[in-house]
This record gives structure tokens, sequence and C-alpha cells, in this order.
């Protein structure tokens, strides 16, 4: 029916296969093709170490307060009136924002469930506020599961989701039947959502099968708004000067903004107790736990620090105080480095920072103070102003030394590198009181 | 080692059968491009994309008889991904033509061009590729008839473009 068709197809298909091919590019685009296959991949497990590293702070972090602090019986009994929340009594315990909304019931049971084989996932409840949202939920099992974590998990809204710092807990289980966790999202710029219909997409890795689970939920009520105070109170310490632009109190945490001057000698690199502080000399300080800060990008001088929720609190007067830093000289801000002749060039002074071993792949330094567990880089830049990544770093201590080992992406830079601090154990003292209320 | 041997170890996850593999269709692959693209540039980057699309999803091939065909349809959807986002930034006849390796592949770029993307793919894997309808039937998971039915159709709209392209030659 189509044969006049079908011949001229047929002839235009050998006009085809006359066509000279460039055959030996073509070997090399299948090669390049391989590589550049394999550096993405590359780039998504660095994603996953990322994530695996958060978590590992957040462990330690835990196994102090485990030990250290002790559960006060009134509000264990308040948590465990609550069904499911029993385990987390001693993750809230630590933080007095936290124990606040438990107290004050801001946090919404939720109860939505999905069962995939064996396995059941059920959304226990959520804090949500301007700053953030908690999701707490419980993985349970009809067989015992020796090893459980998260692949992946995430959070949608009929609109798209605000930019969010993401940490969750790592490997949960170990031979239990069920397992409770707690997902955190922390918003950079403080958001209401419009609609409270969620739905959580989480695959699981339980016992090396992966179980992935799909569940709307509702959160029943709006979130409380958060109360800025404006300030725009310039301070300074040890002579260092910077800007508290504006406190805002939320249920989940207190924000703190500040910009550094940028004729100040020092680089402030963090504050090491910044609190706020009632009439009764009641404390507020430091999260933690999970997100502590934003805004370590380079030349940016506005940053945002988070301090324990004082939200349902009511104090008459309320300071911020802050009386110690991370600071270093500006114009020694970095370390220098040349892979090649395992060279340390350029290092802050104070406690020795000593280059241990190094190579086009990763360097190892060696800093002469005990357990200093901060990850004090973001990113390296090569001789020509080319930006490196970092594709691991990993920290450990060895003796009354802190071993610290970035691992770069490519092996294709111009020595000698350079890679900004953000954090070193050297400090500035003075004494800020700013009034807030 | 042969042909089905290199693609069930490639599916695998081996990477020297990956390589041996994309050596092996890299003339099936290329020619796929020419059909569809305008140079021979053109061509070479598609098969550096498409290396790159199958490095991440051989594993989700089922049967290693199909990996020729799975890999020609990857291009043919790149390629006219191409084909939408040059339309959409530059179109510039001059310069395609220019750029033309051989002229005689014009008539068939132009013939593909004036059918939707679903029905370029079938013309393409049953006349240029000879895949048979049966096999064609399997990868797009729809009945055997279905398959004729649109071959049908797409052959009518074929005649449409060559009767009319015929009677201008004519003029």
């Amino acid at each position: 029916m189509y044969e006049r068709e079908e011949e001229r197809l047929s002839e235009l298909k050998s006009h085809l296969e006359q066509q000279t091919l460039p055959l030996d590019e073509a070997d090399q685009m299948i090669l390049a093709g391989i590589t550049k296959a394999k550096a993405d991949r590359s780039k998504q497990k660095r994603r996953r170490k990322r994530v695996t590293w958060m978590v590992a702070m957040a462990a330690i972090l835990l196994l102090t307060f485990v030990t250290s602090i002790r559960v006060s019986t009134a509000f264990a009994n308040t948590i465990a009136a609550i069904p499911g929340m029993e385990p987390f009594v001693a993750l809230i315990q630590h933080d007095k924002g936290l124990q606040a909304i438990f107290n004050e019931d801001y946090y919404q049971e939720i109860g939505s469930s999905q069962t995939v084989g064996d396995v059941t996932m059920t959304i226990d409840g959520v804090i949500l506020d301007e700053t953030g949202m908690n999701v707490y939920y419980t993985i349970e099992s009809s067989k015992k599961m020796k090893t459980a974590s998260v692949n992946t998990i995430e959070i949608t809204n009929s609109r798209p989701m605000p930019e969010a710092g993401i940490s969750y807990g790592g490997m949960s289980a170990n031979d239990v039947f069920s397992y409770q966790e707690i997902m955190e999202l922390t918003f950079p710029k403080r958001n209401v959502f419009s609609d409270l219909n969620f739905t959580i997409e989480a695959e699981m890795d339980i016992d090396e099968k992966m179980v992935a689970f799909l569940i709307p939920f509702e959160v029943p009520e709006q979130t409380k708004p958060s109360k800025p105070y404006v300030l725009n109170e310039i301070t300074e310490l040890d002579g260092q000067h910077f800007t508290i632009d504006e406190v805002v109190d939320s249920p989940l945490r207190v924000a703190v903004q500040v910009t550094f001057d940028p004729n100040n000698t020092k680089k402030i690199l963090s504050f090491e107790d910044m609190r706020l502080v009632d009439e009764r000399g009641e404390v507020w300080s430091k999260i933690a736990n999970g997100v502590t800060a934003f805004g370590n990008e380079k030349g940016k001088t506005t940053h945002t620090f988070f301090l324990q929720s004082n939200y349902f609190s009511t104090p008459k007067k309320l300071y911020l105080q802050i009386n110690k830093a991370q600071a270093i000289k500006r114009e020694q801000a970095f370390v220098e480095v040349n892979t090649d002749t395992k060279e340390l060039l350029t290092f802050p002074d104070g406690p020795q920072l000593q280059l241990v071993d190094a190579d086009r792949n990763g360097i190892e330094l060696s800093l002469s103070v005990k357990d200093f567990n901060h990850d004090p880089f973001t990113a390296a830049m090569d001789a020509q102003g080319k930006e490196i990544s970092i594709s691991s770093f990993s920290l450990y201590g060895e003796g009354d030394a802190t071993h610290w080992s970035p691992a770069f992406e490519t092996t294709s830079y111009t020595n000698p590198i350079r890679l900004e601090l953000n954090a070193y154990p050297t400090y500035i003292e003075g004494d800020v009181k700013v009034e807030v209320k | 080692m042969d042909e089905l041997e290199i693609s069930r170890k490639a599916i695998a996850g081996d990477e020297a059968s990956f390589l041996a593999m994309m050596r092996q269709y890299k003339e099936d692959l290329l020619r796929t491009a020419l059909a569809f693209l305008k140079n021979e540039h053109d061509a070479l980057e598609a098969l550096q994309e498409v290396t790159v699309r199958a490095y991440h999803k051989i594993q989700t091939v089922k049967e290693p008889a199909y990996a020729k065909t799975w890999l020609i349809r990857i291009m043919i959807n790149y390629c006219q991904d191409q084909l939408k986002r040059q339309k959409r930034f530059h179109h510039d006849p001059a310069i395609d033509s220019q750029s033309t390796v051989d002229d005689s592949l014009l008539e068939l770029k132009e013939a593909l061009a004036t059918l939707p993307k679903k029905e370029q793919q079938l013309i393409y894997l049953k006349y240029f590729q000879d895949v048979k309808i049966k096999d064609i039937a399997k990868i797009e998971n729809i009945p055997e008839g279905t398959v004729k039915s649109r071959l049908h159709k797409t052959l009518r709209s074929l005649r449409a473009y060559f009767e009319d392209e015929g009677g201008r030659e004519h003029v």
C-alpha cells in the first residue's frame, strides 16, 4: 500500500549509510562521556557525605548532652503524656525553647502513616514556625531491623518550598522493632505557608532494602507570628565593630542578625557565648544541636546566629550579651598551601598549625588544640582565582591535636591554593550588652 | 565476547563492558545523530551526552537484546530536544545549510521534521535501524497492532510530504 514511500525511505537510508563517520573522534567522545558521568556521580556522593558529616556532629553533641544533663522529672512527665514522644525527652531537654513549645502545647500532633511491606512510617507530629519545621516520625517493622538509615527525605507543598537547611539523623536502628527520628528544616528567610498540606517523601534503607514512603499530612494550626525587634545598634568587642541589626524571636529559635564592619582589623568568625538574659538573670544560650548559624558565604558581612527560643516567656526586660568571639587578623583569615611542594605558606598566628601531608587530591592539617570540633573550610581557591570544591572533609582528634583533612574535587588547579577559614581557636574578649526589650 | 554478553555485563555495571558496548554501537548512534542534527560536530557532542545519560541509566535496561535500540532511542530524544532548543534560540537557515555535511541528508531531515516526535522515532527505528515491529511493540509496551496502525498513519503523512515535494521538483 505504501510501497513507494517505503522505497523512498530505503533510498534515504542508503544515503545515510554512505556518510563517512568521524569514528576516532567518536571514541574520544565516548571516553569523555564516561568521565563526565563519573564526575556527576562523585558529586552526588559528596552531597551524601556532607549530610553524614552533619549527622556525626549531631551525634557528638548528643552524647555530651546525655551524659552531662539530668532530665527533670516534671518535664519528662509532660512529654510522656504525648503519644510517641518519650524517646525525644533527652533531645528536647537540652533546648529551653523546645521545652517551652511542649509545655505551651505548640507541638502539633499529626498521626498520618503509611505501611509498605513490613514497615510503617508514622508522622507523629510537627513544630512549624516562620523559621523552620521539625518533623517527628516513627519507623516500625514487624521484623527486627538490624540497620536503618535515611537515604533521601524531602517535604513538599503545593507551593515551592522555601530554601532550607536540612538536618536529619543517620543510622537509627540496631536490632529494634521501632525507632523515632527528627527531621529539621531551617529557613534562612522567614516564611509563612498559605497551604498547610504537606507531603513527606522518604526513602529509607532498612536492612539493605530500600523502602519508599509518600505520606501527605496537614498541619492543623497556622504558625504563631515571629516577634522582630529592630535594633540597628552599633557595638564593639575588643575594638572590632559590628551592628546588631535585629533580633527575631520565634517559637523554634531566636535569630540574631549581625553586620560586621568591613574596616575591622580582625574577622569575627563566630560568637562563643552570645546569649539572651532577662531582668531576673535567666539565660537563653546558643543552639547546641542542629543549624546554629547562616551566612558564612564569602564576602558577605551580614550573618545570622541562632539562640534557644524564649518566645513563650514574658520577661520585662531582655538583653543580648556577648563576651567572647572567635576572630583572626583579617590578612590571616586563610591558609595557603602548595600541594606539589607540600608547603604551608600562610597560616594565622596563634595555636600551631602544621601541614601533615598534601597531594593534589587533598591536604591534612594538624592543629595543636584538643577537640576543636569545627569544619573551618567551605571551598578552596587556586592561584588563578578558580574555585576548587571540597568533596569531603574529615575531622579527628589525636592526643592534644585536632586533625582536619579536606579533599578536593579536582586535581587540575594552579598552586598555591588558598582556603578561607570559618573557624579558628583564637579569641577576642569584651563586654557587649544590648537592650532588646 | 558476543554482542549480547557485552550488553549483559554492561547492564550489570561492568565499566569495561559499558565502554565496549558504546564502541560497538557508535556507528549506529552517530548515523542517528546525523539523521536529525545539522552537522558532524553536533553529532559528536550528542554522542558524548548520550554516553553520560546511558552510563547513569544502564541498570534500568531489562533485556540485553534491546540495549542497542535503547541507546538509539536516547539519541533520538536528545536530538529532538536539541532541535527544539535551536529553534527557540537561534534559527538561521543560512547557517544551517552551510554547515550541513551532505545535502542528500537534508531531504531526510526535512521529511522527519514534518512528523510528530513519536512518529519520527517510529519511522527511524523501523526503516533506518530495521527494528522489527514485534520488538518495537515490546519496547514501547504497546500491542503490535497499534504499532502497525501508527506506521500506516505515519507513512500516509509521509506520502503527502513526498508527493508535494515531488510535484515541486517537476515544476
